[in-house]
């Protein structure tokens, strides 16, 4: 099929969805433009219905873009709707992913977030989207009672992020963590890290923080005006390795 | 506007007035440019305030975003202007030029400020080695450590090694010396060349010194003072060689060390520091002339006079030490006029009592010992103490009841619980009212007895005529039964000390059923040094676990020197030679009983010998026969000892003087006297003096007494040889 042809076709079934009312685009790698309705991916190719009884399949590779027309609909149905095409999509439509997720967890929802979150991070292409969803599964895990997968996904975020400069929420949830299992050295520590860090106004988070870390001095038998004795610091003999309390920069 | 006051007020130094506008308030500044410029603005404000109120320095530098939010914030403020300019576009018609060539200008801008942006380096190390110096300032050691631990790691060549030094100081701040120290080498081991270096290893050895490490500390401080060319820092490294070794009683080591820090800076107040303290070396050295002379050229100086009040209240102990009682009790008197309220007033006290009471005049001591005060709990019984000895030498018992009473008043130091009911029972006998004593000495034992810290405990049970032997083990059944384990374990180890003469054997068994019968935990140190010699006695393996127990759990008991004795002995039995002399050489034999001392010297003696250290030996061989009342055995040993070192130096003369002397002075102690004959026949032959060597011989084999020393039957069956020898001397002579 020569260009002209398939530039026919394309407007062709532009105007067909247009009357319909919905028309997605895929701006395809060489210049052309395929209009329909985006249904999903099968077998690794995005299936685009160009009627009710005609798809197209493309592959991946010759994608530019993609561009939905569905604007008005509500958050879930355009989040839902641009999720199985991750790794296809714009930084914008990617972020209402996040944005969903963000929604369940205003709404009660964690297990839904959970869920999802867990789907959609490894496949998530932008970072500060990647992030957001880092972050949702720490928070969605805790909301939800799972404390040690919780505090499993804080472990993973501090370990990319050493520096708690986004988000105190990985530092409260493995903190708590800490002071639950009977660890108040490593609770206080852990929860000092975003108060040393802090800037800007206060956050919930940090303010957990600094809750954990006044139980742990609590435990610690700390008293106003009496030196803090850490035990850890008053081994013998001390590596500096054993010294170290915050990840090794990267 | 706000900010512009903020400038503004900085920019004229109104430093309170900046603080106010920038603080006082909250910020919601989200947008460029301004969040920049709070940011800058909070900077310096923070810098400003840092030394003088981190508190609000700290929350100033709060303020500053972090460079990435600038950076997010500048790209959503450039989208902005985009998006205004795509939707001016369809309505601009004649001034499209104009405002097309505004809005080019804006843009190019604000592109470059974000250029400006991205491109510069990051602040955020700065900010954060602010925050930390912030943090250290409000005490918080902690939030410090981990700004600090991260800068120090992050390889930056200008605010790296500032991090990594102020991290040292966070440690020490945490009072963990030994993580100071490791923080404090990685430094030296990062930064070798820096001259800062030689600070970070004085704050090793102080913090080997806060930790009691004094010989690993001597080794830093002598490196130290190899290598830095600050002559305060070779002063202060000398300075703390010498308190190292005065701390470990070695006051010979330190006087040179004192002598050589007050020598490099003698204007300086460590000077002053370093000559009272080779006054206070030679004090305790019993050279009392030198510690008067010494103490009294820091008296003679008036450049020191903050240390006048103190160097004078020691000289005074000298005069005291040295039989001069009186000199001491006029200076005494002049001192306590000359210095009240100074913080030694109360010894002052006591020690003008001591000197009353060994002047006769009792009335005016017991009045000096009221004087003592209560500020020092110890003290003020140590005062109470000498006062109602003098009071029941005067037959005032009553007075002493109501003392002792008007003492336990406020709390008894559970450390003096046992000597204090001990007082109380013995004016109450005075007073004759032994019954009364007696149930206060069992009260006392049903407070105190069963805590492991109560010193004295002992002697309660112990009380002549309060308990029978029989009453003694019904007691012992009675607490373990009552699970009194430490009380039980107490009154177990008084009936081993009864038994000691008529059942040896059995005394010991009750003393090895401390280890069996009792939790280690519940053992009191006396119980602790029971079974810990018992054990020894064995060899066994567990030995060493009861003194570790007692130094860890009670370091500051009466008991501890007894205890490292006690491991040292063991680790000299199971061959640990270097172990074993590293711990006896830092026990003062002064704090032991007078036995135990001389045990201790000639332990120690021994060691040294096995070391290879014959001159040591012999010096502590000599400490040993100074003791007057050292036991005999030791004595002959001692000298036996010295006399083996002159022969190992070839001084063949000065070691026959030394075996002569023992078995001329110490003829019943066999085993050395049978050695000491046999060394007299060895050095005369090797003079070729046969026939001396036969008469020594002869004399040594008459004493029959002997002839159960395996050294015996080495000389008798010499003889014969030294027989046909003399014979052969004699007629070459002839």
């Amino acid at each position: 099929m020569n260009r002209t042809s398939r530039n026919a076709l394309g407007i062709l079934a532009t105007l067909a969805f247009y009357l319909l009312g919905t028309a997605d685009t895929i701006h395809l790698e060489n210049g052309d433009s395929v209009s329909g309705r985006l249904s999903g991916m099968q077998a690794g190719f995005v299936i685009l219905e160009i009627d009710t009884h005609a798809t197209r399949r493309i592959d991946p590779n010759q994608v530019a873009a993609l561009e939905f027309d569905d604007q008005t609909d509500n958050l879930e149905t355009t989040a839902l709707r641009r999720s199985p095409f991750l790794g296809l999509l714009s930084k914008a439509d990617e972020r209402q992913l996040p944005n969903l997720l963000d929604s369940y967890l205003q709404q009660d929802r964690p297990l839904e977030a959970l869920s999802y979150a867990k789907l959609w991070h490894p496949k998530i292409n932008y970072e500060a989207n990647r992030d957001r969803i880092a972050l949702t599964l720490i928070h969605s895990s805790e909301a939800a009672g799972f404390h040690e997968e919780a505090a499993a996904h804080a472990q993973a975020w501090i370990d990319q992020h050493p520096v708690p400069e986004q988000s105190a929420l990985p530092w409260a949830v493995l903190a708590k963590s800490n002071l639950d299992q009977g660890k108040p050295e490593a609770a206080l520590w852990i929860a000092l890290a975003p108060l040393a860090y802090a800037h800007g106004t206060e956050t919930p988070e940090r303010r957990t923080c600094q809750e954990i870390a006044n139980e742990a001095y609590r435990q610690l038998g700390y008293e106003a005006g009496q030196p803090l004795r850490l035990p850890s610091l008053f081994e013998n003999p001390l590596t500096f390795t054993d010294l170290l309390k915050m990840p090794l920069p990267q | 506007m706000r900010l512009e006051l903020v400038r503004i007020t900085l920019a004229e130094k109104r430093l309170e007035e900046a603080r106010h506008h920038l603080l006082d308030t909250n910020w919601n500044q989200t947008a460029m440019p301004e969040l920049a410029t709070l940011g800058f603005l909070a900077l310096q404000v923070g810098e400003a305030l840092l030394d003088s109120q981190p508190s609000h320095a700290l929350q100033a530098l709060r303020l500053v975003a972090p460079r990435q939010t600038l950076i997010q914030e500048q790209r959503r403020r450039i989208a902005k202007l985009r998006q205004t300019i795509a939707d001016r576009a369809t309505l601009l018609s004649s001034q499209q030029s104009l405002w097309a060539d505004f809005h080019r200008e804006t843009m190019a801008a604000m592109q470059a400020q974000l250029q400006s942006l991205e491109t510069s380096p990051d602040y955020a190390p700065t900010l954060n080695l602010r925050k930390a110096l912030c943090f250290s300032r409000l005490e918080r050691p902690l939030e410090a450590w981990i700004l600090l631990e991260s800068l120090s790691l992050a390889a930056d060549p200008e605010l790296s090694p500032v991090a990594h030094l102020e991290w040292i100081s966070a440690a020490r701040q945490l009072k963990a010396w030994n993580a100071s120290a490791v923080i404090a080498r990685k430094y030296i081991e990062l930064y070798p060349e820096r001259n800062d270096a030689d600070q970070a290893l004085y704050w090793i050895a102080q913090a080997q010194i806060d930790s009691q490490s004094y010989l690993q500390a001597i080794e830093t401080l002598q490196a130290l003072a190899a290598r830095t060319s600050s002559l305060p820092l070779q002063s202060a490294a000398h300075y703390f060689v010498g308190f190292c070794h005065a701390q470990q009683n070695r006051h010979a080591e330190a006087i040179p060390s004192f002598s050589k820090a007050a020598s490099l800076q003698p204007a300086s107040a460590l000077a002053a520091q370093a000559q009272l303290w080779i006054g206070i070396s030679q004090f305790s050295q019993g050279n009392f002339p030198e510690a008067q002379k010494t103490l009294q050229a820091i008296l003679e100086q008036s450049t020191w006079a903050f240390l006048h009040p103190e160097a004078q209240f020691r000289r005074i102990a000298c005069l005291y030490a040295d039989g001069q009682a009186q000199a001491a009790l006029a200076q005494i008197l002049s001192w306590l006029d000359t210095y009240p309220g100074h913080p030694r007033e109360a010894e002052a006290h006591m020690l003008h009592g001591d000197l009353l009471r060994d002047s006769g005049k009792f009335e005016s001591a017991i009045v000096a010992y009221s004087k003592v005060g209560d500020a020092d709990r110890q003290l003020q019984f140590f005062a109470l103490n000498s006062s109602i000895e003098l009071q029941l030498q005067l037959d005032r018992s009553d007075d002493t009841l109501r003392q002792l009473e008007a003492y336990r008043h406020q709390e008894i130091p559970v450390a003096f619980a046992g000597p204090y009911y001990l007082l109380c029972a013995t004016c109450l006998e005075a007073s004759g009212k032994p019954e009364q004593a007696a149930g206060l000495l069992n009260a006392a034992l049903a407070e105190f007895g069963d805590n492991p810290e109560a010193k004295g405990i002992l002697p309660l049970i112990q009380r002549p005529g309060l308990r029978a032997d029989s009453e003694i083990q019904a007691a012992t059944e009675k607490q373990k039964q009552l699970d009194r384990q430490t009380l039980a374990s107490r009154f177990q180890l008084a009936w081993a000390e009864r038994l000691e003469k008529q059942d040896p054997a059995k005394a010991q068994a009750l003393r090895l059923s401390l280890v069996s019968d009792y939790e280690q935990e519940a053992l009191p140190p006396e119980c602790l040094i029971a079974a810990g010699e018992a054990l020894l006695a064995i060899g066994s393996l567990e030995t060493s676990r009861y003194f570790e127990r007692l130094l860890h759990a009670f370091p500051n008991s009466e008991y501890a020197s007894i205890a490292r004795t006690g491991k040292a002995r063991y680790l000299a039995s199971q061959g640990q030679t270097g172990e074993a002399l590293a711990i006896l050489e830092t026990i003062d034999p002064a704090e032991l009983p007078t036995e135990r001392s001389a045990e201790l010297l000639a332990l120690l003696a021994r060691l040294q010998l096995a070391a290879d250290l014959p001159t040591t030996a012999k010096e502590t061989y000599s400490q040993l026969l100074a003791q007057r009342q050292a036991p005999p055995k030791l004595k002959a040993e001692a000298l036996l000892g010295i006399g083996r070192t002159h022969l190992a130096t070839g001084e063949t003369k000065r070691a026959y003087a030394y075996f002569q002397r023992v078995f001329t002075l110490y003829r019943g102690e066999q085993e050395c006297v049978s050695k000491a004959y046999l060394h007299c026949i060895d050095i005369l032959c090797q003079d070729s003096r046969y026939k001396d060597a036969e008469t020594v011989c002869r004399e040594f084999i008459a004493q029959t007494d002997l002839a159960s020393q395996p050294t015996y039957r080495q000389a008798e069956a010499r003889l014969a040889d030294l027989q046909a020898r003399s014979k052969d001397a004699a007629l070459q002579d002839s």
